[in-house]
């Protein structure tokens, strides 16, 4: 029951912290805390499907589509600042809709790679349509209805807040039987009368909504976008860094991932940045130190800890490194 | 109930089912035997619509199911197990059984709350009560068959096909497994049974249907099967014959 | 006379979870010994110990004298400990020839794999007939063969089946029964796994009942089959059957 409460609390703070930094921070404080919700969303959003046993390589192209979705509409239609981020949450959720229905039934890697050429085939298409999107120069946002740099501070806080509590009721729902049963066997799902493709079309709609959600805001908060910015193959590798960092498959592991895949970047760019490449290569190695010491996340590891202090889980007894089967 | 007529089934011009027609009827524990490779498991996918039939047709309780994606002929009320068990491995056996509560025919009505009530009675009746809370991938194989039967129960099948859950149990869980059947068969639900180890065909069902390369070779009443000559000699094998009457 | 195999007060398991409570057991040169007892009993995981799949957390392996605890599994096999697993896992897309080249991996075995090769073939003429096929698309009873020829090539001196009747009609489990027993007379030992408790009997010399992860009894063939132990959970003589073996029920030859 206390380590229930526990992690309520630290819940609860975290998230106020991410509401509460845009009002009070410091403009360092602001600007950690807004890239640090940005990859909470991504990396939140990644984890839902990957959950339902959909590992997305393309997870930039929700957050490109989101990021034109949103300047297209402000500087087209002259559309205001919450009411372009519906546009990204819809133009998301088609586009996760589509790439359920055009994958069917593929799986693992098949659905990988579809992903990662939809995201590609994305990035060509605001190329070759200048007219629309800017093409390879890019676009800039027309700054008549920009709301000021603290509402898009605190959009991308309360973005951050809302993807975890959708998440936290997709996994006290019977979604959570639905995406475990697929990930695990979607063959035999169906036999207990499971229609994989209704779950797959929730999934990927909800998870590319809120991926595309997070490309609108930032758009709002740089105030420029071009093809190589917005379906850049960093965003993909970073929202799934994150939760596997953090803890594959759980609720507080991708937002955990994203904290620290923030932070170690911040600290090796601030620390080394001055040594040509060094802060990427001490970045990347700690990343796979990781991987390698904490197989089960960062989250795994903090409840490995705790079992450990507290004794229980047969502690007494000395168990070898390598009795998991081979 | 479940009607197979001229059902014939080929893999790339190779014939895994030729020409098999049978009926269940409700109320029926009917028992299909044949060789290793003989077409049984085939034909249960075929029922269940996990492949499509070469010709024929397969109807349940008077319409046809033949060319219905597998989750909608669960939904009609047919349950299966799979002889290479599938389990979820990564959730815990009981959220195994859970599923099965949820995504059922009645499910969508079901809460959550009211699915974890569901999921006891099964993996009491299959006996797994004590190891509910393990992750469906640690179990021995035996319990993985057992889990098998106990997803497919929480569907509330009316029929139910099962594909060799004996495989991988000691006499002893056999003759528990075996009242446990009895029972969901007095309870009203129709069986239908692919085993290997025969005297549980013999003292469990009325009719049984012998495939054989993929066709009929015989049917009849279990002692009929048992002492069929043709039968011995392709599928139970002499020694064993003589041992079987003990 | 040194055993082939021997296992002393071996303790193993997965994770946090104790498996073989104590496990002391042995065989000698050209025996057949099985190993019986109940679901999660524990014969899988002493299987996985002995062919080194599974580190021990204490208690001595010794094979041929020697104590292998710490030989990991790829080099067991090159000292002629070669297993065939549980559920068979022949590669499905290779074709059997090649299933049974892979088996043939180690070094001492790829020095004699012409005449590795003639025996299985010459055990198994139905492996021989299908020899360009893939294995995936056999039958379970001649995938069963593959598996026991697959572990053949690697030259055993000790061979570990796991459950080679799991799954076959009754035809075929004779027909794998009377392999096994050629294979015997070859003059290597075997240690099998196996539920069909009758099956077993007819073929081994000596067994061993596992219950909860320790020995529950053993002895000749003929001392278990009289075992009321075994008669109760194996063979069902007597119709109660439900009773699981517990280790304070074992009286005849108990450890």
């Amino acid at each position: 029951m206390n380590m229930r409460f526990a992690s309520v609390s630290i819940w609860v703070v975290g998230l106020l912290f991410a509401l509460l930094t845009p009002v009070f921070g410091s403009p360092t404080m602001v600007d950690i805390t807004f890239r640090t919700c940005s990859l909470v969303v991504l990396a939140v959003s990644w984890n839902l499907m990957a959950s339902a046993g959909l590992i997305s390589l393309g997870h930039s192209a929700f957050f490109g589509l989101g990021g034109y979705a949103a300047i297209l509409a402000a500087n087209s239609a002259g559309t205001p600042f919450w009411l372009s981020l519906l546009g990204s949450l819809v133009a998301g959720a088609i586009l996760g809709l589509g790439l359920a229905l055009i994958t069917g039934k593929m799986r693992g890697i098949y659905f990988a790679i579809t992903t990662l050429a939809v995201s590609e085939g994305l990035r060509v298409i605001a190329v070759m349509l200048p007219d629309l999107t800017g093409g390879a120069k890019g676009a800039y946002l027309i700054p008549d209805n920009f709301p000021g740099a603290f509402t898009v501070n605190l959009a991308m806080g309360i973005a951050a807040v809302g993807t975890c509590l959708i998440a936290w009721a997709i996994s006290r729902s019977r979604y959570h039987f639905a995406f475990r049963a697929m990930r695990a066997n979607e063959g035999a799902s169906q036999m207990l009368g499971l229609y994989p493709l209704k779950y797959r079309a929730a999934i990927t709609a909800i998870s590319g909504s809120l991926a595309s959600l997070a490309g609108g805001v930032e758009v709002w908060h740089g105030g420029y976008i071009d093809p190589a910015l917005a379906f850049d193959l960093h965003i993909t590798i970073t929202s799934q860094i994150a939760p596997i960092l953090g803890g594959i498959y759980t609720l507080s592991g991708p937002v955990l991932g994203a904290v620290a895949t923030t932070l170690i970047g911040d600290a090796t760019r601030i620390g080394l940045g001055h040594i040509e490449g060094a802060s990427l290569l001490v970045f990347g190695l700690i990343l796979v130190g990781c991987v390698l010491y904490l197989p089960q996340g960062i989250r795994g590891g903090i409840v490995q800890f705790l079992d450990w202090r507290s004794g229980r889980g047969g502690a007494s007894m000395p168990v070898p490194a390598d009795t998991r089967p081979r | 109930m479940l009607k197979i007529t001229n059902v014939a089934k080929s893999f790339g011009g190779i014939k895994a089912i030729s020409d098999v027609s049978f009926e269940v009827r409700p109320g029926q524990f009917f028992g299909i035997i044949g060789a290793n490779g003989a077409g049984k498991t085939t034909l249960l996918n075929l029922i269940t619509g996990y492949a499509p039939l070469s010709s024929g047709t397969i109807e349940f309780e008077g319409e046809p199911i033949h060319g219905l994606p597998p989750y909608r002929i669960a939904h009609r009320g047919i349950g299966r197990t799979f002889q290479i068990t599938q389990p979820f491995a990564e959730m815990s056996v009981r959220d195994n059984v859970v599923t099965g509560a949820l995504f059922s025919r009645n499910g969508a009505r079901r809460s959550l709350k009211e699915a974890r009530a569901m999921s006891e009675e099964p993996l009491r009746l299959v006996g797994l009560t004590d190891q509910a809370d393990v992750p469906a991938g640690a179990l021995t194989l035996g319990g993985k068959k057992k889990l098998e039967l106990a997803r497919v129960l929480a569907t509330e099948p009316k029929l139910i096909l099962l594909d060799e859950v004996m495989g991988g149990l000691t006499w002893g869980e056999i003759e528990d497994l075996m009242s446990t059947l009895r029972r969901i068969h007095a309870a009203g639900a129709t069986i239908v049974m692919i085993e290997h180890v025969v005297h549980v065909i013999v003292d469990l069902c009325d009719h049984v249907f012998v495939l054989n390369f993929g066709r009929e070779l015989f049917r009849g009443t279990p002692q009929d099967v048992v002492t069929h000559p043709e039968v011995i000699e392709a599928y139970l094998g002499k020694p064993l014959a003589a041992g079987a009457d003990a | 006379m040194t055993p082939l195999l021997e296992l002393s007060n071996v303790r193993a398991g997965y994770g946090h979870s104790l498996v073989l409570q104590d496990i002391s057991m042995s065989l000698q040169e050209g025996e057949i010994v099985c190993l019986l007892g109940a679901n999660g009993a524990g014969k899988t995981t002493t299987t996985r110990v002995i062919s080194g799949l599974l580190s021990t957390w204490s208690g001595e392996v010794r094979f041929a004298g020697e104590n292998i605890a710490a030989v990991p599994a790829h080099r067991r096999v090159d000292l002629g400990i070669c297993l065939a697993p549980e559920g068979r896992q022949v590669f499905p897309n290779f074709t059997v020839h090649q299933n049974l080249l892979i088996g043939s991996y180690s070094k001492t075995a790829r020095r004699r794999r012409a005449e590795k090769f003639d025996q299985v073939y010459s055990l198994f003429p139905r492996l021989a007939e299908r020899r360009a096929q893939k294995a995936g698309l056999m039958s379970g009873g001649e995938q069963q063969m593959l598996a026991i020829g697959r572990a053949l090539m690697g030259c055993p001196r000790l061979l570990i089946l796991d459950e080679p009747s799991l799954g076959l009609a009754p035809k075929i489990i004779i027909d794998v029964y009377a392999t096994i027993a050629a294979i015997a007379k070859l003059g290597l030992s075997i240690l099998f796994v196996e539920q069909n408790v009758q099956a077993a009997l007819t073929i081994a010399h000596r067994g061993y009942v596992i219950a909860n992860g320790r020995i529950a009894a053993s002895g000749t063939t003929a001392e278990l089959q009289s075992t009321p132990l075994v008669q109760e959970a194996f063979l069902g003589t007597k119709t109660a059957g439900t009773d699981r073996a517990a280790p304070g029920s074992a009286r005849v030859s108990a450890h």
